[in-house]
């Protein structure tokens, strides 16, 4: 399939819309699953699950082998060196440290007017924060927890038939993406991708990183462009 | 596209499916914890009212009050507390910053536990609960073996007492501050000489200040309060500002006179001009009569040594000058010299302080307005009882060989944990940056690696720095405006109290030292059997604070805690009663209660056994905080260790020797930095990130080196490459270096510049972080007041050698050794059996305590608490 036939045959946002509680509510699956990844630490049933041929298998088809990077004899040994990497990439090590939060991205600086910005959009699509949940509303995984969210209450209007609610939840989705997933995702998800210290996270960076382009191509949204850095 | 979409829709029934495995998956218990909120309707981040709660600043240590203007939790910005005696409604640009310190991108929210070798920078987020049971556990095995092995080092500790309570209660006397690589030897010369071991100047109303070494236009102690003041004093009261010091600071700039010395020659300047001024018959002989401890003559006799030729040839400055600036300041009406760490913190620093204050001692300007005063603080209480026992001091803290250093010998403690002198089992770091802040940082770095002199190390810090990086756990502890602390400083004549509460909840799971001590005392002892838990039985950290603050008289009465919570401050600052404030407390009358059941010792009142008053011409007098209760312009304690107990001049012996193209090497405190914990706030970094050596125009040219040209500079323990600032702003004889730049850990924001990081680098300019000086420079020490020889090192200067490159810093661990027995051969011979429970020390710190309750006006009291101001910046 040509470029140029991938454009002509992207659905329209209003076609997108329409296309079925299916499409908003995987989209919403896959939101959540990348949210449960970037906020904590592997446990073992999700440990389990991913090394799942009916789970790995589709994971295959993206080049990512799930059962090769989360191989080894022992379980708990497995989550060990999973739980030293999420915090080598995510929360503290030698250079580099990724820092999940869009305020970091955008000022150099914690909880910044970003996360408030993503509380208020909590508010403003009548959800609420995750409660006890340590983290700041900019954290990546907090964002991908909204977007989860807003795919859902898609998915349950298209569901019971509701259009005109469905379509509202869909254009949360698409300002959420404008102004803050895309804004700064795909580019976190590159740097993980590139540089994180377990494979695990490498892939996972790969998957979010393409899934949020492709977000970007389906809502007819740009994602801020691939800055290449240099090592030094 | 379409079919790379569809596949990767079908990942969200294999992530649903994944997910969907076990409810138990943490962000499955969160999201369905989701609550569903009423619409509220948009609403503007900047449209909202902000709650203004006032706290006290610690992004440095002079404590001033602010006000946080908060919403929705989150600061929105810092303001100066204008109801706060000492700073007035201002703030300085690193208080202005201080908030970041709480959204610093690199700020540990999660206890850490290593997972690789020390310093790998392989970590493990934990749970609080793992991380106390396992720390308790450590000091559980270490108290059954011997409690001293359990070791607390801390830097800036505001707690006020919770660190004593805490070692006291484990039975551990091997605790350590940070005040001997601060200014140690100022306070130790102050305390013999007159009892506390600060002074509060009377800028404001004074005609003259003689300013040795001391940047107060930047970072000295009290710099915000003072500065305000000082420069009230020059523009209302014409006063004349004069400042010695090798290099041209801001203060050095709005002074009338900037006169470059050699370092540590301040001293001698100072004893020439007291001579001056007694030789000229300018001094004050009824001051010397009535109040100290020598007469006119005597020490008419004993100046005469340093004359201002004497002085001229040691410091550099003219004879003349220094007679004409002599004359000067003693006609010049009220008068008041100043210093701090920049003419103290040399191997001969108590001496110089000592010899500094003479000035106002033969001047008679102490304790008047527009003069050189007693500090006046507030104090507060020792906290909630019961109190546990002291446990004897480690040989770490008051070495024998520095009977006389009350404020311990800090920067000889990774040399005497390497020699074995105190076995560790359990070390803890509290808000220290070692490797860093102090000399000969490879030395911390050797102990702080080693598994077999540190078995076990925890820190409990805010972020990622470069000590805390090699320890075992991290405790992530809350900045300064997410806890509780009382705050006194002598910042003002107007004594006060303030508080330090939250202004908004800790960050992620960040917990208050407070809060993390107490549980931890719980952890170590759930049954009470090891004796420790019942000290820790008051509750809340704000209970605890509380209780000592409420202790400080006359607050309860003028709205008590709740007052201090709504103001941050008592009482509220009063330009009129400042500008007419009372001095003279030496002066003060003795009342007929003080005075009943006293004996006379010489002049000196005695109370079961301590000094309390002075006989002057008849008449009982509070007098000074010495055990004589005069000025002790003689000291008898340094006689007995073999000091010279009358105002003395040493040369520095390493400075008699130095060749022709040696140097001598300085550091300094940017204005807009402390030491090792401001890099990490991001405005003051794009401000202040690189530190070239300041290297004088002619010294340059001598050496072939131009502006930004790389150098090498090496000292008797290693080298470090760095870059040339060629200026006339600095004695030609010295070459100054700032610190606060040339952080080692990568993961801090104070080395943002050389990061990969994308999101760094998009958010620096700089790729500059400077080179850190402190790991050349070797450990030396002023045998009386064990203070570092901070300005001492000797050193050579050269254009850089082929290969070099910038920021590259050797040290010779032989070399470093080889200067840590150095200084110590120069301390005293003179043993006591325990040289801390000497008469003389034991008197000059409970005096102190006692002034603090007595003097000041309050009688709270502040024996539990090591420093009654713990005024070390
Ligand atoms: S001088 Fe120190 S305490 Fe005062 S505002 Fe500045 S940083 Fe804060």
């Amino acid at each position: 399939m040509s470029s140029s036939k991938q454009v002509n045959v992207r659905p329209t946002s209003t076609e997108m819309a329409e296309s079925g509680p299916c499409e908003a509510e995987n989209r919403a699956n896959v939101y959540e699953f990348l949210s449960r990844i970037f906020l904590e630490e592997m446990d073992s049933g999700l440990l389990q699950a991913l090394q799942s041929d009916e789970v790995a298998g589709i994971f295959l088809d993206w080049g990512i082998n799930f059962q090769e990077d989360l191989a080894g004899e022992n379980q708990n040994e497995i989550l060990e060196q999973l739980a030293h990497a999420y915090c080598d990439t995510f929360v503290t090590g030698e250079d580099p440290v990724f820092s999940p939060y869009e305020s970091v991205w955008k000022t150099g600086c914690l909880e910044g007017k970003s996360t408030l910005l993503v509380e208020e959009f909590y508010t403003k699509c009548s959800l609420g924060l995750p409660k006890n949940c340590p983290e700041f509303a900019d954290h990546l995984g907090i964002e991908f927890d909204l977007m989860s969210r807003l795919a859902k209450k898609e998915a349950e209007f298209r569901l019971a038939a509701q259009t005109a609610q469905a379509e509202n939840y869909h254009k949360f989705q698409q300002a959420f993406l404008k102004n803050h997933l895309l804004a700064w995702g795909p580019e976190f998800s590159a740097k993980i991708e590139r540089w994180a210290s377990h494979p695990f996270y490498q892939h996972i960076g790969k998957l979010s990183c393409e899934f949020l382009r492709m977000e970007a191509e389906e809502f007819e949204l740009e994602s801020e462009p691939y800055m290449e850095f240099s090592e030094n | 596209m379409q079919l790379k979409r569809r596949k990767f829709i079908q990942l969200g029934s294999a992530a649903g499916a994944a997910l969907t495995v076990g409810s138990q998956f943490g962000m499955k218990a969160k999201a369905s914890a989701l609550m569903e909120l009423k619409q509220t309707g948009s609403a503007s981040p900047t449209g909202k009212k902000n709650q203004e709660i006032p706290y006290t600043c610690l992004t440095c240590n002079i404590e001033d009050g602010g006000i946080a203007y908060v919403e929705d939790g989150r600061i929105r910005r810092l303001e100066g507390n204008p109801n706060h005696p000492g700073n007035r409604g201002k703030l300085c640009a690193k208080g202005n910053a201080g908030h970041l310190h709480v959204y610093d991108p690199t700020r540990i929210l999660n206890p850490l536990k290593r997972v690789g070798p020390r310093g790998s920078g392989k970590w493990k987020r934990i749970t609080w609960d793992e991380a106390l049971s396992e720390v308790a556990g450590k000091i559980q095995g270490a108290m059954d073996i011997d409690p001293m092995s359990v070791m607390f080092q801390y830097g800036r500790n505001r707690t006020h007492g919770l660190v004593y309570r805490f070692m006291n209660a484990l039975g551990s006397g091997t605790v350590n501050n940070h005040t001997s690589i601060c200014e140690c030897n100022k306070k130790v010369a102050m305390e013999h000489a007159w009892g506390p071991d600060i002074e509060t100047p009377d800028f404001a109303h004074t005609k003259y200040i003689l300013n040795f070494g001391s940047n107060l236009a930047e970072a000295a102690y009290f710099h915000n309060p003072y500065i305000q003041r000082l420069m009230d004093g020059k523009i209302e009261n014409k006063a004349k500002l004069v400042t010695f010091d090798p290099r041209m600071t801001n203060t050095g700039a709005i002074s009338d006179e900037w006169i470059p010395l050699k370092p540590a020659t301040d001293g001698v300047v100072a004893l020439a001009m007291c001579n001056v001024i007694l030789q000229e018959g300018l001094a004050d002989t009824e001051f010397i009569r009535k109040y100290t401890n020598v007469t006119a003559h005597q020490l008419t006799e004993h100046l005469k040594q340093y004359t201002p030729e004497f002085a001229e040839k040691e410091s550099g400055v003219s004879a003349d000058t220094i007679r004409r600036i002599a004359i000067e300041f003693a006609t010049a009406g009220p008068a008041t010299t100043y210093t701090y760490r920049g003419s103290s913190m040399h191997q001969n620093g108590v001496y110089t302080e000592k010899a500094t204050m003479m000035l106002n001692v033969v001047t008679g300007n102490i304790e008047k307005r527009g003069g050189f005063n007693l500090p006046r603080g507030l104090g507060f209480g020792g906290g909630p009882g019961p109190h546990p026992p002291k446990p004897p001091h480690s040989i770490l803290k008051y070495p024998p060989e520095y009977p006389l250093a009350s404020h311990h010998v800090s920067h000889h403690v990774s040399h005497s944990i390497l020699e074995g002198r105190q076995k560790i089992n359990v070390f803890m770091l509290y808000c220290h940056n070692p490797l860093y802040t102090q000399p000969d940082g490879d030395t911390w770095k050797q102990i702080l690696t080693s598994e077999k002199h540190i078995p076990y190390s925890v820190s409990f810090s805010i972020n990622m720095d470069d000590s805390t990086k090699y320890a075992d756990i991290i405790l992530p502890d809350t900045t300064f405006l997410e806890r509780w602390d009382p705050e006194s400083m002598p910042s003002s004549a107007l004594g006060w109290v303030g508080l330090r509460q939250p202004v908004i909840k800790p960050l992620g799971n960040a917990k208050a030292f407070r809060d993390t001590i107490y549980e931890l005392a719980q952890k170590i002892d759930p049954d009470g059997k090891r004796g420790v838990k019942k000290y820790f039985s008051y509750g809340s950290a704000e209970s605890y604070v509380k209780n000592q603050l409420e202790a400080t008289p006359g607050l309860k009465a003028a709205g008590g805690f709740k007052l201090l919570k709504k103001y941050g401050v008592w009482p509220f600052y009063d330009k009129k009663k400042e500008d007419n404030f009372k001095f003279g407390a030496h002066e003060e009358t003795l009342s007929e209660s003080d005075l009943a059941g006293t004996t006379l010792e010489g002049r000196t009142l005695m109370k079961g056994g301590k000094s309390v008053g002075l006989m002057v011409d008849g008449k009982a007098v509070r007098g000074f905080g010495t055990p004589s209760r005069t000025f002790q312009v003689n000291v008898p304690e340094w006689e007995h260790y073999g000091f010279e107990p009358m105002p003395h001049y040493e040369a520095i012996e390493d400075h008699k020797r130095m060749k022709s193209d040696e140097l001598l090497l300085s550091t300094y405190k940017p204005n807009v930095h402390t030491q090792s914990r401001t890099p990490n706030l991001k405005w003051l970094q794009e401000l202040h990130h690189r530190n070239p050596a300041w290297i004088n125009t002619e010294t340059a040219k001598a050496r072939g080196i131009g502006n930004d040209d790389l150098i090498r500079i090496t000292s008797p323990i290693g080298y470090m490459v760095t870059k040339a600032r060629v200026t006339e702003g600095i004695h030609p004889q010295v070459v100054a270096i700032a610190t606060s730049s040339g952080m080692s850990n990568k993961s801090t924001l104070g080395n943002y510049g050389g990061s990969k990081d994308p999101d760094i680098v998009q958010n620096t300019w700089w790729d500059d972080t400077g080179v850190h000086p402190n790991q050349i420079i070797p450990v030396s020490t002023d045998p009386i007041g064990g203070g570092m020889g901070w300005f001492d090192t000797v050193i050579t200067v050269t254009k850089a050698k082929s290969g070099d490159k910038y920021g590259d810093t050797r040290s010779d661990r032989g070399a470093a050794r080889k200067a840590f027995e150095k200084a110590l051969s120069k301390a005293t011979k003179v043993r006591t059996e325990d040289a801390h429970n000497t008469t003389a020390k034991t008197n000059v710190r409970d005096e102190i305590h006692t002034e603090v309750g007595g003097v000041f006006g309050t009688t709270a009291k502040l024996r539990d608490f090591e420093d009654p101001f713990n005024t070390t910046a």
